[in-house]
């Protein structure tokens, strides 16, 4: 019986063992034989390219600014995630979708990456990667 | 340079008092397992202290005073408690080489994910960092930031322990670098598998601590998952030192104040996220259940009153978060009699539930093969006589995790969101929290004797 159980038990360590190191080495295989790279950052993150809105906007002195994307409803993954990120790059700053209570508000033209006229608002500053900054008349 | 030395600062003061923290109230620690645990649960207790310092003070400066003077105290009280040389369990001559070979492969992976995934995975910049740099940014008051309506769809009634972290590793970093929640999230993840390997090896299971590990280490999804500076991994290696510290207690009772240590640690998940508050309930039902069982040996008053004053600390976060600051949580909120007579009865929402549970239980390593049926077949294979009759020390690991899973089950089935949506966007993180408590378990039942 402890014959048995030993070789149980080293059929069963030999299994696991090689198990796991095809389990460990597949991702790390597929990286170099077949250049998969780890699922890539889909985050579309915009520090870099926002240093001068963020100036800009610490400037304003002001906790809040509406946003408002260019294509209204919030209904396509694009505009959610983009408001993520420009939140991301800006915080401290909250930006309040779609707010009418707001003296400044930041205009995301991510489509067609320049300013338009908005109705009840004077463009203040194009602020440069699809952002500009609009204040209320 | 002032980089480099404050990301070694914020985490080398923390990780020292959680060293002398485990040392002090369980002297003869092995040197492996105090330093695993003393890493996580170290840091989980700085990051509360300063996390409970913000919801009193509103400001990141205050708090990160008070956490220090904390740290500084706690390092000095417990730097004077016993000096006893940690106990070194010999090492195990089996199979070292192939362990350390999986070592090399997991760590591969992670730099890799890590390059891949800098900023970590979506959730990491719409909630966990953002929240932190709320925190450290803010001129004034950031809480009124981070609970601003406007924000409502970054999970305000999460606790923010997380955020506390980085925002405080960030203060001594002087810039809100990527380094400080990438360090977390590797520290987080490398404790978690030093309490597996640690803790099996420390109760008298060197090859099976071996193999937990192997297949731990042969998991991709958990370093993946582990680097993607979400909460999720501070919850696992929380629910795992709890567990093995459980296992420990079972083992030799005669130390009660690992009791005191899993309560710790279980208030740190609970500081952490909501699925931590869960997982008190559920440690809390199951030891309760295991002490009703042995009939309340002597001991069990005392066990209990460890475990009640190590999860008090965390819960009193918590609750002044909760009361104070956070808005209700949606999907308790939705709980209504109606949702739950109507859901309990329909059977097509069950066999969603059970059939997503199943299909994400094969999936969620992003194995090239499972290992599950594989552990089944071992356990069965060794226990096939005496399941009947188990052995203690498997008792609390089983009823937490099977707890676990089954509150997961309940809040998919009462959920007020689209079930695919909840399922498609959550399981595999919820199963990667408890992955490291199942593999404790599988040691432990395929343990004769």
């Amino acid at each position: 019986v402890t014959g048995l159980r030993f070789w149980t038990a080293c059929i069963f360590a030999v299994l696991i063992f090689a198990l796991s190191l095809m389990n460990a080495a597949r991702p790390i295989r597929r990286m170099y034989r077949l250049h998969v790279s780890p699922q890539a950052s889909t985050l579309p993150l915009r520090d870099a390219e926002l240093v001068h809105a963020r100036s800009v906007i610490g400037g304003l002195h002001s906790d809040r600014l509406a946003y408002f994307d260019e294509e209204p409803g919030w209904n396509t993954i694009e505009a959610v995630g983009e408001y993520y990120a420009v939140q991301y790059s800006l915080a401290p700053i909250v930006l309040r979708r779609d707010s009418k209570a707001d003296e400044y508000a930041l205009v995301n033209f991510r489509l067609s990456r320049k300013p338009m006229p908005v109705p009840g608002y004077n463009l203040v500053e194009d602020l440069g990667g699809g952002l500009s900054l609009y204040r209320r008349r | 340079m002032r980089l480099a030395i404050g990301v070694l600062f914020s985490l080398a003061g923390p990780i020292t008092l959680g060293w002398l923290l485990v040392r002090g109230l369980w002297p003869r620690s092995p040197f492996g397992l105090r330093a695993s645990l003393g890493a996580g649960l170290g840091t989980g207790v700085i990051g509360a202290v300063y996390y409970l310092a913000l919801l009193i003070t509103r400001s990141p400066w205050w708090s990160l005073g008070i956490s220090e003077s904390a740290l500084v105290a706690g390092i000095f009280w417990w730097g004077r408690r016993s000096t006893e040389k940690p106990s070194q369990s010999p090492l195990p001559d089996t199979a070292q080489i192939l362990l350390l070979l999986l070592l090399v492969l997991a760590a591969i992976w992670t730099v890799a994910s890590i390059t891949a995934t800098p900023h970590g995975q979506w959730d990491a910049m719409a909630v966990w960092n953002l929240k932190a740099r709320f925190i450290y940014l803010s001129p004034s008051d950031p809480l009124a930031r981070i609970m601003d309506p406007a924000l409502w769809d970054t999970q305000p009634d999460y606790p923010l322990l997380l955020p506390s972290l980085v925002a405080r590793g960030w203060q001594y970093a002087g810039t809100d670098t990527v380094v400080i929640p990438i360090s977390l999230a590797v520290l987080f993840t490398a404790s978690t598998v030093g309490i597996v390997f640690f803790g099996l090896r420390m109760l008298n299971r060197p090859l099976l601590s071996q193999l937990a590990t192997a297949v731990l280490l042969g998991t991709p999804f958990f370093f993946r998952q582990g680097v993607s500076q979400y909460a999720d991994v501070l919850v696992c290696c929380f629910v795992t030192s709890a567990i093995v510290l459980y296992c420990l207690h079972d083992a030799s009772p005669d130390n009660a104040r690992l009791p005191l240590l899993a309560g710790i640690a279980a208030g740190l998940a609970a500081c952490t996220k909501n699925e931590g508050l869960l997982f008190v309930l559920v440690l809390a039902a199951g030891r309760l259940s295991v002490l009703a069982w042995r009939r309340f040996p002597s001991g069990a008053h005392r066990e209990v009153m460890n475990l009640a004053s190590g999860v008090a600390f965390g819960l009193l976060v918590l609750g002044a978060f909760k009361r104070l600051y956070s808005p209700p949580n949606p999907i308790v909120q939705g709980i209504t009699g109606r949702v739950i007579a109507d859901r309990i009865v329909d059977w097509t929402y069950h066999a969603r539930i059970l059939k997503a549970f199943a299909q994400k239980s094969f999936t969620f390593g992003e194995w090239w093969m499972c290992p599950l049926l594989l552990l089944i077949i071992h356990v069965l294979a060794v226990r096939w006589k005496s399941l009947a009759a188990p052995s203690r020390g498997w008792t609390t690991a089983a009823l937490t995790t099977a707890g676990m899973l089954a509150g997961y089950y309940s809040v998919y089935l009462l959920s007020p969101y689209d079930l695919d949506w909840h399922l498609g966007t959550s399981l595999d993180r919820l199963l990667f929290q408890v992955w490291p408590a199942a593999l404790v378990l599988y040691a432990l039942l395929a343990t004769e004797g």
